[in-house]
């Protein structure tokens, strides 16, 4: 995994419309990745952790958390952004299921850039995809850079 | 729309962060090495940006936990999420927060009737200053 350490981060001018965001490898994920994300976050639905009840809710098989891909989202932020970037904001919308086996690339781009009270913004555009193609979240981030 | 929940109050600890991040995988000293986080310029630990969404399943015995209100529904899908950042989750900080429901909406999806509610959570720190905004938006399957 890489680290960028203090003063080694991205800089506004290192960025252009267009730039991709470092994308991020996760999974395959695991049926106990997601109970210890039930765990770690306190969200103990049972579609993510009982098979059974997952099956009887018509889902076919437990779910990770719409909050393990966004977690998986703002790594992907934080790693490219380093130590000097800060994410302003998330948004995300969970389009497919993700499910145990599934492998996800995050993806990203910058789609705007602009200088506002002394700070200089980036928005990009970011989704996931699975190991099919299809797409499992899509979203927008905004962060300042030096 | 709604009045809200009571504010609720969940303290910020490095157990916490750190069991978060080993079951995200996100291996960034920030959140576990206090060394390492002290040289920064957050000065110490931070949580990573997800991690306040915890706080919301930690539901004080005294309040009725939102998804057993929503009694009757076979499936609580969590269909969008947004957070806007004012200041890091710093280890160590009394997050004081309160959540009410913003909007509400119904769709016709494949499986019948889809209601959508959405929700905002404003998550503050010991000194009364903003630190996260979330929404969230969740869909309820009613049964049959």
């Amino acid at each position: 995994m890489k680290t960028v350490m203090k003063g080694e981060g991205l800089c506004f001018e290192d960025v252009e419309v267009g730039s991709e965001v470092t994308p991020l490898l996760k999974g395959p994920i695991t049926r106990s990745q997601i109970v210890r994300y039930a765990g770690a976050s306190g969200d103990f639905n049972l579609i993510h952790i009982d098979e059974e009840y997952a099956k009887n809710a018509g889902l076919g098989t437990v779910i990770a958390h719409g909050m393990l891909s966004m977690a998986f989202a703002s790594q992907m932020m934080t790693d490219w952004l380093g130590i000097n970037g800060d994410l302003k904001m998330l948004k995300v919308r969970f389009t497919s299921m993700v499910r145990p086996g599934d492998t996800l690339t995050f993806k990203g781009k910058v789609v705007e850039k602009y200088k506002k009270r002394g700070k200089n913004y980036i928005v990009c555009e970011i989704w996931s995809e699975n190991q099919r193609g299809e797409k499992t979240l899509t979203g927008r981030a905004v962060a300042t850079l030096p | 729309m709604e009045e809200g929940s009571k504010p609720s109050s969940y303290v910020v600890t490095k157990m916490k962060i750190k069991e978060f991040v080993e079951a995200i995988g996100d291996k960034n000293p920030l959140y576990t090495d206090e060394r390492y986080a002290r040289k920064t310029r957050f000065g110490g630990i931070i949580a990573p940006p997800t991690f306040v969404i915890t706080c919301n399943f930690w539901v004080p015995e005294e309040e009725p936990d939102f998804n057993r209100e929503l009694g009757g529904a076979s499936v609580i899908l969590h269909g969008e999420q947004e957070f806007e950042y004012f200041q890091p989750i710093r280890a160590g900080d009394t997050l004081t927060f309160k959540t009410k429901v913003v909007d509400k909406y119904t769709k016709t999806g494949k499986t019948g009737l889809l209601n959508f509610i959405v929700r905002e959570t404003v998550y503050r720190n010991r000194f009364g200053e903003k630190v996260v905004v979330g929404r969230s938006t969740i869909i309820v399957r009613k049964e049959g």
